[in-house]
């Protein structure tokens, strides 16, 4: 497994948000992303940062085919040491069959489960549609996997705190044995206590698998401890792009300065903390 | 000027539906001074939105409230209506959490915001009006005329939260409560309103009550912190001595698990657990069932005591927790 | 898999959804055993039916004639109405063998064992034993033996067993809903109706058409022995006329008075006297009882209560059916248009707003009048008609419901799994879409039995001498005989308001605003923290 091959790509994407016109065209569109190229290799974190309204949901959508673009390619790599395969070229069957490879973990757990879903069938319909083993021991091993227990298989969504959802996410994203996972802000809705025990997981999960993440969050602290290169989106458009730590060290666009400068301001260093990042410290 | 502003004691707030009754907020005092910022900091089920909601007794039916609240030297919990909506909006202004819900979606921004002046100030509208304007622009909303001639749907979530921060201050309260301010924004809002609060403070005096669970927000805009846990404070005290130096486990279980103080790939060191559900924290200490540093004696629940100078902490161990 | 209960819960909390639920279960439980409430059938006779052995043989010849018809070559009429006549020829045979000796019969029940499909011989047999049979019966006096016979059951067809079973196995699937899986309790609730029916009308021969009243002119005129008999609490059935009692007020307010020639009085008009001396019939109350006609009589001198109880099956049932066939298209139209893409939702969108324009009441007279009753039963046609008319309200709610539950994150986690749109749209989308479906179904069945009701009024409904609500109204206007629209007519608003409250409460148990709506105490302080208000 070569780890610098990569698996996903995006190049020059330009999707437009347009309000529905009864006939015709309707107002002028607005660019949500405007040209938007990167690619993620095995194994890798890509963090994606940017100001709300930068488009970085927009962007997890279109890699993830969830949303047409107007124009640009998405390429996914359909299968191991294969390279990225244009998604548009694939038959509408061969793109579902390739998706199960690529999942999604988003903000908030609570909208992202079906309310009236027991764990166990969420479980279910991702094992099938992975097309790997179900049955209530593969369940069960997940569940354990994502530091959920046996019981939780019967539970309803409403009946977990938010941390067991976000995990329950998770299992279900583990479920099709991915390659890449995209996560949208997966900590942000939780208590602050509870985040770090996702974010262990986060790590301990690629490194046992080695999952890719693309990882879209406003937390430049976060970016800097998981993220191994980080892309800067403003206005739909990519400003920088690079290593986490040169980024994040020394910024080269406005932007990525301004987010620098802002983090400074709001968070005025707990004591013991940096906002760039620093080499490992000696206890 | 001794006087604090708002002083809280024993505050308990009870939640009652038709399938039980639970006390979301166990006993809390705290104080604030005037001009002072205070930070209540805790997850959910801490009761930290309830705590800052009595002041203006503004929570819904069902819950109830008994203790004492004195804001400047009045007893809110007993107030009578009027009197307390004399005080809202006017002496003390709230910003809540959910960016749009404040503001009225069928009318204008700048009407909004001129509102309470006019109401409690008995300002003519027009001049109401251009204040509001002008507030607009204090808060560096970007074309600020049009934005007040906007509905509050057609303002980003950034704009919309000014806007809201405008409407609590329209009538230079000495209050101003702030609940998660930063959650539903992105950095560079959130630094701007904070930054904002942060002048105005330094120029009328305002007093701040900051609700959040985020420790970065507290370092840098709070004089005085009081950590909430289950219900109750579990530890008080400056920010950046009780930051540096916490004296109660939890307090350091929070620090140790930012990314940020951690080294790149290091290990978080993670709370076990979660928060207790309001119908079932546990007895005595109700932080002891995640606590490394539990003992025996922790069953029995340890009082909000002195614990160095200036500080309190409600941990029988206080002296013993290390430094983050 | 759904999770009804906690709505379920939430909705059951509220006053006014088991003040609904208890007015529309009263109704349904009064029209489902109409039949046995009111009915000119007595529940059990055990008599000698002289009257019933001659009109058996009255019957024979034309019986037989058609039946062997059925039985000749080129008839290739249905079999199942060949066996049916040629079981009631039977019946009939059967009859007279007990009434007047098996031998006199004998060789037309020969005749009927020896027939034969496709063949004109066998049938000409038939026909010549009926009518040797029919000869030699003449001038017989024909003796029948007692029998127990249970008229009033006999004369119950499928849809009248479905009816009757269906409180009793609700109730049954109710009670056991701790005890067994949901699904077995919904089995138990539903099939027994649906199956008794079913195996009614495959099975068992219609029985004979009797008219309105005519046991009872069978015992007033001593064609019956009887030992015993016993008739429903209001022996009179809701086609059986009687004019000598036209338009009698409810008689516990106006007992009745006669005159110097036997009639009764109506009041101080002289100018309202029925026209002839009203009978008596056997297993009624006395003229002048208080409970005779409890709530009057109409213009045939028809006992209003007794129109009013079968009357009701007709409109409850109408309700319900047209609003759950208009919420499944609703619910299916909006679901498909708010999910399968921009062009499927253009044409279906520009559907609903075609239809949208048509005045709805105008669209359905205009059907109703064009339908032919022979070919479609006038209730079918009005359910299908209110259905194809009101499904629109409930597709706009259901397709704004699927367009935001659409962008539901579960959703899209759902399409990044790789599954089917279609399976996407009937596993997450439709049941997290369903609420204001539900909400509209209640909301439906009340307008839908206000539009039955109409449409009988003006006559458009169903047939006389079947009664329906808006039916009795019609017959009845005016304030002479203000106790014949009266009743009808609040229990059409009563019927409304029930579905209203049920429907009402729905909503608020999808959608709870309060605290107190709260399932657990920890939700209830989650609902407080997260209350917003402006200062």
């Amino acid at each position: 497994m070569n780890s610098s091959d990569p698996i996903l790509l995006a190049h020059d994407l330009v999707v437009e948000h347009r309000r529905a016109a009864t006939f015709g065209r309707g107002e002028p569109a607005v660019r949500a992303l405007d040209g938007v190229s990167l690619e993620v290799r095995r194994g890798e974190v890509l963090a994606i940062v940017g100001e709300s309204g930068a488009g970085k949901s927009t962007l997890v959508r279109a890699l993830l085919a969830l949303e047409r673009p107007r124009s640009g390619t998405v390429a996914w790599s359909p299968a191991p040491e294969r390279s990225p395969v244009d998604v548009r070229t694939l038959t509408a069957r061969e793109l579902r069959a390739a998706r199960p490879r690529f999942q999604v973990v988003f903000q908030d757990p609570l909208a992202s489960l079906d309310p009236r879903w027991t764990a166990r069938a969420t479980l279910n319909e991702a094992f099938g549609a992975g097309g790997h083993p179900n049955g209530e021991a593969a369940g069960v091993e997940l569940l354990e996997r994502v530091g959920l227990a046996r019981e939780h298989l019967g539970r309803l969504p409403h009946e977990m705190s938010g941390g067991q959802r976000q995990r329950l996410c998770l299992a279900r994203a583990l479920a099709t044995r991915p390659d890449l996972i995209a996560l949208d802000e997966p900590v942000a809705a939780l208590d602050a206590s509870v985040q770090a025990q996702v974010l262990e997981l986060l790590v301990d999960l690629r490194r046992e698998r080695g999952l890719a993440y693309v990882l879209v969050t406003h937390d430049l602290a976060l970016v800097a401890w998981l993220a191994d290169r980080v892309a800067v989106l403003d206005r739909g458009r990519i400003v920088e792009q690079g290593d986490a730590r040169e980024v994040l060290s020394a910024p080269q666009h406005a932007t990525t300065r301004a987010l620098l400068q802002a983090r400074r301001e709001l968070v005025d260093t707990v004591p013991g903390t940096t906002s760039t990042p620093s080499p490992p410290r000696s206890r | 000027m001794n006087e604090p502003l708002l002083t809280i004691r024993g505050l308990v707030a009870t939640v009652s539906t038709a399938f039980g009754r639970a006390r979301a907020v166990e006993g809390v005092d705290l104080d604030l001074d005037r001009g002072g910022a205070l930070a209540l900091v805790g997850e959910s089920g801490s009761g930290k939105t309830l705590t800052a909601l009595s002041i203006t007794n503004l929570a819904p039916a069902g819950v109830a409230y008994t203790g004492s609240v004195r804001f400047e030297g009045v007893e809110m919990l007993t107030l009578a209506e009027r009197e307390l909506e004399r005080r809202r909006g006017r002496a003390i202004g709230t910003v809540f959490q959910d960016t749009g819900a404040a503001l009225d979606p069928l009318r204008r921004v700048a009407e909004q915001i001129a509102e309470p002046a006019v109401h409690h100030l008995g300002l003519d509208p027009a001049v109401a009006r251009q204040r509001a304007l002008l507030a607009l622009e204090r808060l560096a909303v970007p074309d600020p005329a049009r934005a007040a001639r906007a509905f509050p749907h057609e303002l980003s979530g950034g704009m919309r939260q000014r806007a809201t921060l405008a409407l609590a201050l329209s009538c230079s309260p000495r209050l101003l409560v702030l609940d998660e301010p930063t959650s539903a924004l992105d950095p560079s809002s959130a630094a701007a309103v904070l930054s904002l609060v942060r002048d105005l403070r330094a120029e009328s005096g305002l007093a701040l009550l900051l609700v959040t669970h985020d420790l970065g927000l507290v370092a840098a805009h709070a004089d005085r912190v009081a950590v909430m846990y289950a219900g109750r404070v579990v530890e008080e005290g400056p920010a950046r001595a009780l930051l540096e130096r916490p004296a109660h486990p939890y307090t350091l279980g929070l620090l140790r698990s930012l990314p940020a103080r951690v080294a790149r790939g290091a290990k978080l060191g993670a709370i076990p657990g979660a928060p207790p559900p309001l119908d079932a924290r546990p007895s005595g200490c109700a932080f002891r069932t995640r606590c490394p540093m539990a003992r025996a004696r922790c069953e029995e629940r340890p009082p909000l005591e002195p614990a160095g100078d200036d500080r309190r902490s409600a941990c029988w161990f206080a002296r013993e927790v290390p430094a983050p | 898999m759904a999770d009804l209960g906690r709505p379920l819960r939430r909705f059951l909390a509220q006053r006014r959804a088991r003040a609904g639920l208890w007015i529309l279960a009263i109704l349904t439980v009064l029209a489902a055993w109409a039949p046995f409430l009111a009915n000119d059938k007595p529940f059990l006779l055990v008599a000698a039916d002289r009257g019933a052995a001659e009109r058996a043989r009255m019957e024979l010849v034309p019986l037989a004639e058609s039946s062997a018809q059925h039985f000749r070559t080129g008839d290739d009429s249905e079999p199942g109405s060949r066996a049916r006549e040629l079981a009631a020829l039977r019946e009939r045979a059967e009859r007279l063998a007990r009434a007047a000796g098996p031998d006199r019969v004998a060789p037309l029940a020969r005749a009927i064992d020896e027939l034969r499909v496709a063949d004109d011989e066998s049938a000409d047999a038939l026909l010549a034993a009926a009518r040797s049979v029919r000869i030699e019966l003449e001038g017989v006096t024909l003796t029948p033996p007692v029998e127990r016979t249970f008229p009033l059951f006999a004369a119950l067809g499928p849809f009248d067993v479905a009816a009757a079973l269906l409180p009793l196995s609700a109730l049954a699937g109710w009670l056991l809903r701790r005890r067994v899986r949901a699904s077995t309790a919904w089995a138990v609730a539903l099939a027994p109706p649906l199956v008794a029916a079913a195996l009614m009308a495959l099975f068992v021969p219609a029985p004979p058409l009797l008219a309105p009243g005519a046991i009872k002119i069978d015992l007033a005129r001593g064609k019956l022995q009887v030992e015993r008999v016993l008739f429903a609490p209001i022996p009179m059935g809701y086609a059986e006329t009687n004019l000598g009692e036209a338009w009698r007020p409810p008689t516990w307010t106006a007992p009745a008075s006669m005159d110097a020639e036997g009639r009764y009085r109506t009041g101080p008009r002289v100018d309202a006297l029925p026209a002839g001396r009203p009978d008596v019939r056997p297993g009624e109350r006395a003229l002048d009882n208080p409970m005779r006609h409890p709530l009057g009589t109409d213009a045939l001198g028809r006992d209003i209560a007794a129109r009013i109880l079968w009357g009701g099956r007709v409109s409850l049932a109408i309700g319900f059916a047209a609003a759950a066939l208009l919420t499944l298209i609703g619910t299916l139209v909006g679901a498909a248009a708010g999910f399968l893409g921009r062009r499927v939702d253009a044409v279906l969108s520009r559907t609903i707003e075609v239809v949208l324009c048509f005045p709805a009441f105008f669209l359905v007279l205009c059907a109703i009048a064009w339908t032919d009753p022979d070919v479609v039963p006038v209730p079918v046609a009005v359910v299908l008609v209110i259905a194809a008319v009101g499904w629109t309200g409930t597709a706009r709610l259901v397709r704004a419901e699927a367009l935001r539950v659409a962008t539901l994150e579960h959703v899209l986690a759902a399409r990044a799994l790789g599954l089917a749109p279609l399976r996407i749209l009937l596993r997450h989308v439709l049941p997290n879409a369903m609420g204001p479906a539900l909400v509209a179904f209640g909301f439906a069945a009340g307008g839908a039995i206000a539009v039955e009701s109409s449409l009988a009024f003006l006559g458009l409904g169903v047939q006389v001498p079947v009664p329906s609500w808006g039916g009795l109204v019609g017959e009845a206007r005016g304030m002479d005989h203000a106790w014949a629209w009266i009743a009808p007519g609040a229990l059409v608003s009563l019927a409304v308001l029930a579905w209203i409250l049920v429907a009402e409460a729905a909503r608020e148990a999808l959608e709870p605003r309060s605290v107190e709506g709260a399932e657990t105490v920890h939700d209830a302080a989650h609902v407080a923290a997260e209350v917003q208000v402006s200062a």
